[in-house]
């Protein structure tokens, strides 16, 4: 949505179109567990969530007066003008000839202007109140359908060598993995800490300076797993792929969110200060990590305390946004603050560009089975903002056979950085 | 064809106005061929002609769907002109357009070079704009800069993105407008640098142009992969255009 070029005007006219709607679920009154692509004829849904409907289909919606109110209402959201319908459709129109002169015989306007035209009524200001809320990557975002993406090549190198390590509660491989870690760490800049006790998992610490974007987020994961259960139909410690799903054990909890993570951060240029925290005894109790985490947490003043993983609904990928700002107490969830709700509001805007839907929720990632509870959730101060966001989704059998994740989600989730990353320094610089 | 004089003002300047290329009538021919066709061109699509004519402004290949253009695509003249001035054996076409400025109309093209434009490897091309209209100053007559095809390569400009315009600075006072008459052709080296402002009189500025490469230019598709001619090569790039879809017109005189 932020620029449109002579080589490819009406390609990008269409895909700015196309993700102008899909801000419906900015609309106040649009229920957001709904995908936006909903409010389309039943006809043009499948195109219309795939980005691939024609131009004259997308001017006809935009002009359609329930949809044109809607989107009124997303501006006014953001803070913009209502687009007059008289001015809209004259671009419309000067657009359609244009479109249509080019595929009769060869004729258009001159270098794509009256595409331009329409772009700068219906789409530039819409884009640009993105970037500014949310940051490039949430702008630059198309409208596809995110249950196509590919897993990234690097990513799936990534599961399967975290996933070779055996780091069950008896096993011995806990060194080994925190090593790996900290190395993959390192290359990417960290400063990486291992903080050790005999007879303890280490715990990892690596922190990274700002590269180009303000803010502090704090990052958990680990790298222990239980021990594999009878049932599984391949041998759990080697990644198969299966139905574009990953198996093997652990991939969900939390290895395989590791990978994503690690892979996603070596592909983004900016982010803001870093910390993340990754331990190996989430399975058994965390002793050695709980201490750690109670002399260190609160020496970390973060803008946001992002949790090991966050699930989608597996039916149709609903994101779900597990977000909250913790009380008093620590297992207390406040609702999320105006800050948070930005950030949410971003999120959902991305996942929408994926055809995906969301649904908020104000409570933590689910660890009842965790031993002991969750050492990070009950380190995090009063006022801290949680959320809990990822690749995994409800069937992921977590702690059973056959443990697995979506292949899908990895490049949203890279995504989903991104834009937490661009939208917290918009937020903590005021802008 | 071509005084020595001539070629050498081509050879400085990177353009060169050729008076005369084709008759005052022959151009009223072009420019009347040019209203019944637009006029058949805005029924085909169903929409009124001046509203058609206020968006469309420009026409490729036009020699496929009009034979008033395709004889004036084959007059051999103005391609002996530019075979002379590419130095080549013989050219071809690349492709044609019909480009029409209406009255108090028609927007800024901005400096740009037609080349980084074209998926064609070598700079040994040029376009020969016939005016089908007086075009005085202030009909959107083209600006060029002078010995601006001299200067390094550059990649091709997105007139949609004000950003990227051409920026002259002091040199910006040496550019030079090219007024013509009717029938009078630009002959302009596909790396000078050129520009158009507006239509600002009440009459139209319609201008057919035709590009020629030299018959041995390859095909480099990814120099400009959206070029819409790009759909139109069979050629493998590296290679020659094939002859069928890109004529050959011959070329200057052998002596």
């Amino acid at each position: 949505m932020r620029s449109i070029q002579m080589y490819s005007s009406s390609a990008d006219l269409r895909a700015g179109l196309s993700r102008a709607l899909s801000l419906l679920v900015l609309d106040p009154e649009h229920d957001e567990q709904t995908p936006w692509w909903m409010r389309l004829p039943v006809e043009l849904r499948a195109h219309g969530r795939a980005g691939q409907l024609g131009l004259e289909q997308l001017i006809e919606l935009h002009l359609q007066p329930e949809l044109g109110a809607s989107l009124d209402r997303v501006r006014a959201r953001l803070d913009l003008t209502p687009v007059s319908a008289q001015a809209l459709r004259a671009a419309a129109r000067r657009a359609r000839i244009s479109g249509r002169a080019h595929a009769d015989h060869q004729g258009r306007d001159v270098y794509g202007e009256s595409n331009k035209a329409l772009w700068d009524l219906a789409v530039a200001p819409l884009g640009e109140a993105v970037e500014r809320r949310w940051g490039p990557t949430c702008a630059d975002a198309r409208c596809h359908d995110a249950r196509d993406l590919p897993a990234p090549d690097p990513a799936r190198a990534q599961a399967e060598a975290l996933v070779r390590f055996q780091t069950g509660p008896s096993e011995d491989g806990h060194r080994d993995c925190a090593e790996h870690c900290a190395a993959q760490l390192r290359e990417q800049g960290f400063a990486v800490e291992l903080h050790r006790r005999a007879e303890s998992p280490p715990v990892l610490v690596a922190a990274r300076e700002p590269r180009g974007l303000a803010g502090r987020v704090v990052l958990y994961g680990h790298y222990d797993t239980i021990p594999a259960n009878p049932g599984w139909s391949s041998d759990p410690d080697v990644l198969i792929e299966r139905e574009r799903r990953w198996f093997a054990r652990g991939i969900a909890d939390n290895k395989g969110p590791l990978a994503a993570r690690l892979w996603a951060l070596s592909t983004l240029e900016r982010s803001p200060a870093l910390t993340w925290i990754i331990q190996g005894e989430e399975e058994t109790g965390s002793q050695w990590s709980r201490e750690v985490l109670a002399r260190l947490i609160p020496e970390l003043e973060a803008d946001l305390w992002l949790e090991e993983t966050g699930y989608h609904d597996h039916v149709d990928g609903t994101l779900r946004l597990l977000a909250r700002t913790i009380g008093p107490s620590p297992d207390s969830s406040l609702p999320p603050d105006p800050f948070s709700m930005q950030l949410l509001d971003g999120l959902r805007v991305l996942a929408a560009s994926g055809g995906l839907a969301t649904r908020a929720e104000r409570r933590g990632l689910n660890k009842s089975v965790v031993d002991g509870g969750c050492p990070f959730n009950h380190a995090l101060p009063p006022g801290a903002r949680y959320l809990a966001i990822g690749v995994n989704d409800s069937h992921a059998q977590i702690h059973a056979h056959d443990e697995s994740i979506p292949t899908w989600t990895l490049a949203l989730h890279r995504d989903e950085l991104a834009l937490i990353f661009e939208a917290i320094d918009r937020l903590v610089s005021g802008d | 064809m071509l005084s020595p004089a001539q070629r050498r003002r081509y050879a400085e300047l990177g353009w060169l106005v050729v008076p005369g290329l084709i008759t005052r009538a022959r151009a009223l021919e072009l420019a009347r061929a040019f209203e019944v066709q637009t006029q058949r061109w805005a029924e085909a699509i169903d929409v009124p002609p001046d509203e058609y004519l206020s968006v469309v402004s420009q026409w490729t290949n036009v020699w496929e769907r009009n034979a008033s253009f395709k004889a004036q695509l084959f007059d051999p003249r103005a391609a002996e002109i530019a075979a002379e001035l590419i130095d080549c054996a013989r050219v071809r076409v690349f492709h044609d357009h019909l480009i029409a400025k209406p009255p108090l109309g028609g927007g800024t093209i901005p400096w740009h070079r037609d080349l980084p434009n074209w998926p064609v490897a070598e700079p040994r091309a040029l376009s020969c704009w016939l005016a089908l209209d007086d075009a005085p100053p202030d009909a959107g007559a083209m600006r060029f800069m002078p010995g601006g095809h001299r200067l390094p390569e550059t990649s091709s400009i997105d007139f949609l993105n004000p950003a990227e315009a051409k920026q002259w600075g002091p040199r910006a006072a040496e550019a030079v407008p090219v007024p013509v008459s009717a029938g009078d052709a630009v002959f302009h080296h596909c790396l000078s640098w050129h520009c158009s402002p507006p239509n600002a009189t009440r009459a139209w500025r319609r201008a057919y142009i035709t590009i020629y490469l030299d018959a041995d230019c390859t095909f480099a598709p990814e120099r400009a992969a959206w070029h819409p001619m790009v759909r139109k090569v069979h050629a493998a790039p590296g290679l020659p255009f094939g002859d069928h879809q890109f004529p050959v017109l011959g070329g200057k005189h052998e002596s």
